[in-house]
């Protein structure tokens, strides 16, 4: 029923024979989605186009190895890009000052509690204690809220029930709450 | 419900506009405590409003192409080294005068700067006639109706791809240039339909394949493409559409290609249907599925009654042509079609879908004619009952709130409603002040913080197309206040930084919007 959906499931199957046309009409499809997920990670335009053009190539060389399970195709390329965020704040050693610029920021705020509620819900704070989440927890916020996947979607990318990704998603936001409204 | 559960509805209800926090905390009252701080943040995730720029889309698009094919050569140059070693193995009797042309061509393209510059032209710029030349002694050298088909398709393609740059470039596009990929499908179809019929499926498989890169290619540059461009864009995209049809018509009844289809033929739309249910019997080449007959079916397979099945199919002179059919192994109850009304009974209980009757409740009003909509139903005993026309009409909504946010590209805003931000495609808006002052969207980065209403907004892939603004002005501001100077010098200034970084300013740190503070309602 879903004709994106068809169209998009063809040329995976179509890019996984390494046909080159479909994987690049898979790029022109989800290049504005990875960029968006990475640029909210990295918050800089400059690395986010060169991890962005990274996560293609990673992805065309390692397309003969990927499995069709009913997963996004977008959900792999994000994983992609996960590991190649990572890998570039190891290398850049950004993500201790990111996290040192975040803590700083929240004890400027936690002087004025009076502004903190409102303060709590501006965007770069909130994005700095999503990037302070653990695991399975930041990537179901960041595939919920920042990629737009469904909980199904979320759930076969993840090899989990949708019911244990929506318990996974009101752990993270109780864990969010307690990080940006400290006593709640 | 556990509590997750219900955070979840809460959140998605919140999400897409349906409902507000005080519609959760209506409904689960012994959890406000717990819930409220939680959705107050979930609203408060969004994606940042940037997206890529097109030079750098263009950078990444020839450094993975590159990658594909090795930094050695273009992929133009890999393409037409294919082919042109092709037409020398299918060139039959007059396959030495071919391969004398063929170098002399290849030295051509290849050995030639300018050849090459003309591959990367686009239509109205100096070398394209070079390209377009190019390709005509191509065609010249395509000895048989396989090559010929293979090159048309391929010119198919990269007129697409040249929409595709022109739009991305706010280039006019021209009308020769957008008939020319109908042009180039039909030329292909009927190559094909000269292939003896165990060549023709390699062929059909190529038009299939061809045709949807073609689709999603054109579908990505009509979201971008200006207003002016859309009309052309769209009809490059109805041929691309329609060569898809008629690639899954060829697959399962080969012998429409005895008098080929055109892609300027409008009727084919009318004729597709898609269709989700039990299939109860097959019985002389009627098929009962979900309570709706489809008559003298054609299919390559037949699957097994009682199984549950997707079918997608034209319907054409009371025939029905599977074009692609899923069977699933678990059978419910549930009926889905899916296809363009084309007019119904006298008294109106009976309607065709795209030439299925379906049986519908007295009463219920009827889309308008050629329009595509969906019908959702239950079967019981192979009868169908339908749940009403629940997409006939388009979704619109209407929503007040605050301008928050506009974004880099000028297409989409950011209105917030009771602090849950709704993004809202504006691109195609007509948009004026509460005077009946005429606004452009560059206007409404100046009104950000003043009050607003969407009205008529279109749902459509999960997204908000806004028809019209209202925007009430911000009141004029007073006299100056002390320190306001250098509270905006410093705005200014930290503007200007986040440009650098290639950021939206956060404009929750400037005076003009109201934070979550603003009232807004959604219905």
């Amino acid at each position: 029923m879903d004709t994106q959906r068809n169209l998009e499931h063809a040329l995976v199957q179509r890019a996984v024979e390494r046909d080159k046309a479909a994987f690049t009409a898979l790029y022109d499809i989800h290049i504005d989605q990875v960029y968006r997920h990475v640029y909210y990670r990295v918050a800089n335009r400059v690395d986010a186009e060169d991890i962005s053009q990274e996560v293609f190539i990673r992805a065309w060389n390692a397309i003969g190895r990927y499995k069709i399970t009913g997963a996004p195709f977008s959900a792999w390329l994000i994983s992609i890009a996960h590991n190649l965020i990572v890998d570039h704040y190891r290398a850049s050693r950004r993500l201790v000052s990111l996290e040192d610029s975040e803590a700083s920021r929240q004890t400027d705020d936690e002087t004025n509690p009076e502004a903190m509620t409102e303060a709590s819900l501006k965007r770069d704070y909130v994005r700095g204690a999503i990037l302070k989440l653990k695991g399975e927890r930041q990537q179901v916020v960041l595939m919920r809220f920042i990629d737009g996947l469904s909980y199904s979607e979320i759930a076969r990318a993840l090899k989990k029930s949708e019911g244990a990704v929506r318990v996974i998603q009101y752990r993270a936001l109780n864990d969010l709450r307690h990080l940006l409204v400290p006593g709640a | 419900m556990r509590k997750e559960d219900i955070l979840a509805e809460c959140v998605d209800g919140i999400k897409s506009g349906r409902c507000i926090l005080d519609d959760c905390l209506l409904r689960y009252p012994e959890l406000g405590p717990e819930l409220v701080p939680m959705l107050r943040i979930a609203a408060s995730i969004w994606p940042e409003m940037v997206a890529p720029s097109a030079e750098f889309k263009q950078r990444a698009r020839e450094r993975l192409l590159e990658a594909m094919w090795g930094p050695a050569a273009s992929p133009e140059k890999k393409q037409q080294g294919v082919d042109w070693v092709t037409s020398i193995f299918t060139g039959g009797r007059l396959r030495f005068v071919s391969i004398v042309a063929s170098v002399l061509l290849v030295s051509l393209i290849t050995g030639s700067a300018t050849a090459y510059a003309a591959q990367q032209s686009l239509p109205g710029d100096v070398l394209y006639p070079v390209k377009a030349g190019l390709e005509d002694v191509r065609l010249v050298l395509a000895l048989t109706p396989v090559s010929r088909a293979t090159l048309h398709l391929e010119m198919a393609q990269r007129r697409s791809e040249e929409i595709a740059a022109q739009s991305s470039l706010g280039r006019s596009i021209s009308a020769p240039a957008v008939e020319e990929v109908a042009i180039q499908i039909d030329a292909a179809i009927k190559e094909i339909s000269r292939v003896k019929p165990e060549d023709s499926k390699a062929l059909l498989d190529k038009l299939t394949e061809s045709t949807l890169t073609e689709r999603v290619r054109l579908s990505q540059a009509s979201e971008a493409a200006t207003e002016a461009a859309q009309p052309a864009v769209k009809q490059a995209l109805d041929a691309a559409y329609r060569g898809s049809l008629i690639a899954g018509l060829a697959h399962s009844s080969p012998s429409v290609l005895s008098s080929p289809p055109s892609v300027s033929d409008e009727n084919l739309e009318k004729s597709h249907f898609q269709l989700e249910g039990t299939l109860f019997s097959v019985e002389g080449g009627v098929w009962n599925v979900g309570g709706l007959l489809l008559q003298k079916v054609k299919s390559t397979g037949t699957p097994a009654p009682g199984s549950r099945v997707e079918i997608e199919g034209l319907v054409q002179g009371g025939e029905t042509t599977v074009i692609r059919i899923r069977q699933e192994a678990e059978a419910d109850n549930q009926v889905r079609i899916k296809g363009v009304f084309v007019g119904a009974n006298p008294d109106g209980t009976l309607w065709y879908i795209s030439g299925i009757p379906v049986g519908i409740p007295k009463g219920t009003v009827p889309p308008s004619e050629g329009k595509v909509m969906e019908l959702a139903g239950t079967s019981s005993n192979g009868v169908f009952t339908s749940a009403g026309s629940e997409s006939a009409a388009e979704e619109r909504v209407d929503i007040s709130g605050i301008l928050a946010q506009v974004s880099r590209d000028k297409k989409t805003v950011a209105i917030e409603v009771l602090g849950a931000r709704i993004m809202v495609n504006v691109s195609q808006a007509q948009i004026e002040a509460t005077d009946g002052r005429s606004l452009t969207v560059l206007d409404l980065q100046s009104l950000v913080g003043s009050d607003l209403k969407v009205t008529s907004a279109q749902v459509k892939n999960g997204l908000l197309y806004a028809k019209e603004i209202v925007v009430k002005s911000k009141p004029k501001p007073g006299p100056a206040q002390p320190g306001k100077d250098k509270d905006d010098k410093e705005n200014g200034k930290d503007r200007s930084r986040d440009a650098e970084k290639g950021q939206e300013p956060d404009k929750n740190n400037g005076k003009q919007g109201n934070g979550g503070k603003g009232k807004g309602t959604t219905g």
